[in-house]
Formats: structure tokens, C-alpha cells, sequence
């Protein structure tokens, strides 16, 4: 349903982020992407979404088709709208407002109508009963964890049928960890594709079908994410054996 | 017990507020009808600051854009007006003799055109820096008015014809309407209409602030990018939320010319613009009722101090020594309040009222833990 095709993507005039990024995820996959701090990840995800301009970045050459639709140029709302949607790095989440308005902004954005929104909420709610619990509350005072379900709950409002999940499992306790891949695979379950960007290489492994791996903004590894877990090869680029390929431009 | 107090609290607020929002209604019926003029006129002025305000609370405090363009919009909406409303044949000025009512909806509009033309600036400046870019609109929008006398009057303003609704004129009239024996005259009628456009200001900006679009709003001001990411047309919402709030601006101008009688460039300055700021601040940021308890204690604080400077130490009279002119003091009590507020209460007055809300709630809940205690044992 998606594929991304010899992407390079610059912030500015002189940072290469992303040199010639080839990956695709197929209808109901769960595909991972691994790699070191600065290898471009969120950067990918950030194309894919189309907020890239928001962070100084554009594509220079290349292509991301997602269900046959050429996304380069589109709005992130256009993106949002056609069934893509990004869960950014960091628990980014409406801290000035409540639990609640956090998934209602997101419903508005997605362009839900108002009645079908309350039913989709519901199904968030579900998921995440603790939220719902703290649904009044002002999001910000929400506690790390419970920030990332919310997070994470609030791309579900828009209906993705791909949903970006950026780190989600960044700065959560090790049972957090297992509950946050639980909640990947619920998600999956229901009928979403998932790109799910780890440093958690283990719980991503693990959820996931396939993994692509990225270093220093180019894929470096790919395949079934089972062989790569077994892989030696993945093992030494996180334990830092073999050095990654660097590239002209690229950040070190 | 405390949970039967809980489940019992929610519908006996609703019954207070409903007792208390129709005695304010019966309240301001029947005021006109026994205040004196001065009550009256500060009334009105209070109620065309209270409209402006509740515009700037949506852009100030929903959305997180600074602006000081209120004077400008609200100059544009009441030379729209008089433009448009006087009669061509006896005034001195431009006129095209529409109907008032007319007009005045057109003043509106206008003011939401002046709006959209300041768009660019909303949609691409935040915070700070559109109220900076916004501050050169005071500048130029009194240039213009006060060289294009045609429509503006120049220095001395030109007087402004009165509303008309439904074929009664809000005007003074020696067979005016009689409402339980007492005649209503200008001041009179402007009062009903004022209360009037308040209540529908008020329905309008609520809905605004706890609408989808609202929240898109506020998600705006909390994160631009992350808004972006949840599909909110950043640029749109600002744009929307500009227009809105100068819409409700031009009718603060309208109901601010009426209420005066008469429309002078001089008069929409950047201390009004700098007032309107003091008012959604002190009141509260980004809440309706804050903005009109602002408005009251901003707008409404200099003609008191100004009415009763006699009976007042340290108050004197305009043009008079020996104290403190009423501007002055309401300056000072401004500034004092809006430094206590950063302080103590940054929601304002309307934090204020909150906080006197659950101490009582809390006070009653617990006589009636007691008194049921009581007769328990
Ligand atoms: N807004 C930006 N402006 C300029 N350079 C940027 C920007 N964002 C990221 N970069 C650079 O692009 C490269 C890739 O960054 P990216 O955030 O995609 O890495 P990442 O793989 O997500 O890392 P992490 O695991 O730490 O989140 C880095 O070298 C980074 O310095
Ligand atoms: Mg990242």
C-alpha cells in the first residue's frame, strides 16, 4: 500500500538526511525501521507525512506513492485525510488541552463527522482505559506513559489505514515496553498497516513481519524481521562492529 | 455521603445557573427603567468593550496571537457605518443613506474584510511578532481616517445617525416608546440593543471556543507543527480565527460610534488597543465571561472613578489639581491588577470567580454533611 522509492530528502541547503530510500509496506504488514540515533528515521516518517517544510526539510528526488497516489506535495492534511498518519517523536501531545480534546482535535483534523467521531473514540477508549479514566484532565499532567497512549490514541482518531509510530516505546519503563508492542499488535489486529520506527529493537522485531534498517540515511539491511533478529549482521550494527556506510554530505 | 453530595451537585448547579442567568436577564430588562443616564451610558460602553473583547479573547487567548488591531477594525466598522447609514442629503460627509440596520451588518463585514486583508500577517506571524506587525495597522488606519474626512470627518469626527429597527428609531424622540410608564429614550433603547448583541456575541464567541473549530485553534497555539501533523490547516485556523475576531471588533465599533453619538479617528488610538489587552487579561485568557468582567472593570472603572471623584480621596475632576485624574487611577489599578493576576491568579477574574464558586460549593456541601450528621444522631 505504500512505497517509497529512492527517496533523498535535505533539511536546508546542506544537511542530507536521506540518501536513495527504497521500502514498501504492504496491506495489513507491520514493517519495522531500525537504526542508531541520526540515522534519519523520523526523518522518513516526516516525508511521509508531509511535514517535512514544518522542520526546514523537503524531498529532493524521488517518490512515496501510498495507495496509488502520488503524496509528494500534498498537504499533511490531504495525507492525514487519505488514510496516512504520523504519531510523532516524543509524546507529542496537546498539553493546554484535556485527554479528551486532544482525540476530538485529531477527529476535527481527520475530518470525521462529529457523530461518527464519538464511536471511534469509544474504540480509543477501549484501548486505552486508563485514559479514559483521566479523560478531563488536562493532558500535559498525564504521566509519561499514559502521554504516549495518548499519543498514540489520538492518530488512531483519524482512522489511518497506515498508521507512523515514531519511538513509541522512547523513555517507558521495560513492562511499559511489552504493553506498548501488546498495543502494536491489537492495532495491527484491527486492520491497520503499521511503520513503526524503534530503537527498541527487540519488542520491534517482535511485532513486526519485516524490518528496514537505516544508517547514516541510507537502508542498510532489509528483510523478514524473525531472519533479522537472528541476524548477526543487525546485532553488530547496534553493538557498533562493523562501521556504518557513510555517505557524501551525509551527518556522521 | 460524599458520593450521594456528588451525584446530587451536578443537576443543583444546573438549577443555579438557570435561577441565576434569569435574574441577570430580569435584572437588565428592568435596569433601564430606573437606572439614571450616567448607569446607563457607563452600561453601554461597557457592553460595546465587553463585544470587542470577547473577539480578542478568541485570538489572544484560543489561538495565542497577539494583535493590536482592535482599534483599527473597530475605526473601519464605524466609519463604515455612519458611511453608510447617513443621509446624503443633510450631511456634510459621504453618505449613502442605506438602512441602519443594513449598514450596521455591512459595518460588520467590513470590519471582517479589514480582517482578511490583515490575513497575510495572521497566517504566517505568530505570537509576538503578529502583535508587533499588527501595531503599524493603529498607525495607518488613523492616518487614512484622519486625511479622508469625506467619510471620517477628520479631526472632529462627524455625528452618527442613529439605529433603526423595525421602524423605531433608537434615537430621542418627543413621543418616545413607554415601557411601564417610563419612556424610553435614547439611552433606553441603545441599552436593549447593546444587551442584546452581547447575548448573541456571547452564544458566538462560546461556540467558537468550545467548537471543533475552537479546539483546532487551541491545538494551533499549543503546537503549529503538531497541529499540522493531525490534519488542522494551520494556516486556515489563524486566518479564521483573525477574521472572527475583527468581525467581532466591527461590532464593538458600531455599538461603540451609537453609544457615543459620534465618530472621531483620534478616539480608536493604541491605548484603546493597549486596553483591550488589559481587558482579556485581567478577565482571563481565552474565556468569554472573563472577557466581559475585563471589559466592565477596564471600560467601565474610569467613568465611575470619574462620576463619584468628589466623594473619592485622591480622585479629582478632570482639568482640576491637587489628585489624581480618574484615567490616571484606572491606569494604575490596571496595571496593579494585571501584575497581581500574573502573580496570583493567571486566570484572572474569571479564576477569581471560579475559585469564590468552590469554596461556597464546598462550604454548603460541608453544612450539609454536618446538619445531616446532625440529625442522624
Ligand atoms: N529540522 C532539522 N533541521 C536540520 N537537520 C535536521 C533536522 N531534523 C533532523 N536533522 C538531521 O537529520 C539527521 C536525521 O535525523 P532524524 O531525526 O531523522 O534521526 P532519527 O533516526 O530519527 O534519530 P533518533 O533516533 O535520535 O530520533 C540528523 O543528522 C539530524 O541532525
Ligand atoms: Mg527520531
Amino acid at each position: 500500500m505504500l512505497k517509497v522509492t529512492q527517496l533523498h530528502v535535505r533539511y536546508g541547503t546542506s544537511v542530507t538526511a536521506l540518501t536513495d530510500v527504497s521500502l514498501g509496506v504492504g496491506e495489513g504488514e507491520v514493517v519495522a525501521v531500525l537504526g542508531a540515533n541520526g540515522a534519519g528515521k523520523s526523518t522518513l516518517l516526516r516525508a511521509l507525512s508531509g511535514t517535512l517544510p514544518h522542520h526546514g526539510g523537503q524531498v529532493t528526488r524521488g517518490s512515496i506513492e501510498f495507495e496509488g497516489r502520488d503524496l509528494l506535495g500534498v498537504s499533511p492534511r490531504r495525507i492525514v485525510r487519505a488514510g496516512l498518519i504520523q504519531s510523532p517523536e516524543g509524546r507529542r501531545i496537546f498539553k493546554g488541552l484535556s485527554v479528551e480534546e486532544n482525540l476530538r482535535v485529531a477527529a476535527a483534523g481527520a475530518g470525521i463527522p462529529t457523530r461518527h467521531a464519538a464511536t471511534v473514540r469509544r474504540t480509543v477508549w477501549d484501548l486505552f482505559p486508563r485514559l479514559e479514566q483521566r479523560r478531563e484532565q488536562s493532558a500535559g499532567l498525564l504521566s509519561g506513559g499514559e502521554q504516549q497512549m495518548l499519543a498514540i490514541g489520538r492518530a488512531l482518531m483519524a482512522q489511518p489505514r497506515l498508521l507512523l509510530l515514531d519511538e513509541p516505546s522512547l523513555g517507558l519503563a521495560p513492562q511499559m515496553v511489552d504493553s506498548v508492542g501488546a498495543i502494536i499488535e491489537e492495532i495491527h489486529r484491527r486492520g491497520t498497516s503499521v511503520l513503526l520506527v524503534e530503537q527498541n529493537a527487540a519488542m520491534a522485531l517482535a511485532v513486526s513481519d519485516r524490518a528496514v534498517v537505516l544508517a547514516s540515511g541510507s537502508v542498510c539491511a532489509t528483510g523478514p524481521a524473525d531472519h533479522l533478529a537472528a541476524s548477526d549482521e543487525l546485532r553488530d550494527l547496534y553493538l557498533g562492529g562493523t562501521p556504518a556506510p557513510t555517505l557524501d554530505g551525509a551527518p556522521q | 455521603m460524599t458520593t450521594i453530595d456528588q451525584t446530587t451537585s451536578r443537576p443543583t448547579q444546573a438549577v443555579i445557573r438557570g435561577v441565576a442567568l434569569a435574574l441577570i436577564g430580569v435584572a437588565v430588562c428592568v435596569a433601564p427603567l430606573y437606572l439614571d443616564t450616567f448607569w446607563l451610558r457607563t452600561g453601554l460602553t461597557v457592553a460595546s468593550a465587553a463585544v470587542g473583547a470577547i473577539g480578542l479573547t478568541i485570538l489572544v487567548g484560543t489561538t495565542g496571537q497577539l494583535s493590536f488591531a482592535h482599534p483599527f477594525l473597530m475605526a473601519g466598522a464605524a466609519v463604515t457605518y455612519v458611511t453608510l447609514a447617513d443621509n446624503p442629503v443633510n450631511t456634510a460627509h459621504l453618505g449613502l443613506g442605506l438602512p441602519p440596520a443594513a449598514a450596521a451588518v455591512l459595518a460588520i463585514f467590513a470590519a471582517g474584510a479589514l480582517g482578511l486583508a490583515a490575513s497575510p500577517l495572521a497566517s504566517r506571524l505568530s505570537g509576538i511578532y503578529l502583535g508587533i506587525a499588527t501595531l503599524s495597522l493603529v498607525f495607518i488606519g488613523q492616518h487614512i481616517l484622519e486625511n479622508w474626512t469625506a467619510a471620517s470627518g477628520g479631526f472632529f469626527g462627524r455625528p452618527v445617525p442613529p439605529m433603526s429597527l423595525f421602524g423605531l428609531s433608537l434615537a430621542d424622540s418627543p413621543t418616545p416608546p413607554v415601557l411601564l410608564g417610563v419612556p424610553l429614550q435614547r439611552e433606553e433603547l441603545l441599552w436593549y440593543l447593546s444587551a442584546a448583541v452581547i447575548v448573541v456575541a456571547w452564544i458566538a464567541g462560546r461556540n467558537v471556543v468550545h467548537s471543533r473549530v475552537g479546539r483546532s485553534l487551541a491545538a494551533v497555539r499549543d503546537s503549529e507543527v503538531l497541529a499540522a501533523t493531525n490534519g488542522v490547516n494551520v494556516r486556515s485556523a489563524k486566518r479564521g480565527a483573525y477574521i472572527a475576531s475583527s468581525m467581532f471588533a466591527g461590532a464593538a465599533g458600531v455599538l461603540f460610534a451609537l453609544t457615543t453619538g459620534s465618530v472621531a479617528p483620534e478616539t480608536f488610538n493604541l491605548g484603546l488597543a493597549i486596553s483591550f489587552l488589559a481587558m482579556v487579561v485581567v478577565g482571563g485568557l481565552g474565556s468569554v465571561a472573563g472577557a466581559c468582567m475585563g471589559a466592565a472593570f477596564i471600560a467601565g472603572l474610569p467613568l465611575l472613578l470619574q462620576e463619584f471623584s468628589d466623594q473619592l480621596p485622591l480622585i479629582v475632576q478632570t482639568g482640576e489639581a491637587g489628585g489624581m485624574q480618574a484615567s490616571t487611577a484606572t491606569s494604575y489599578l490596571a496595571g496593579a491588577l494585571i501584575v497581581l493576576c500574573m502573580l496570583f491568579e493567571p486566570r484572572g477574574l474569571v479564576g477569581l470567580a471560579t475559585r469564590g464558586r468552590s469554596l461556597a460549593t464546598r462550604a454548603l456541601r460541608r453544612t450539609r454533611i454536618l446538619t445531616s450528621r446532625a440529625t442522624h444522631n
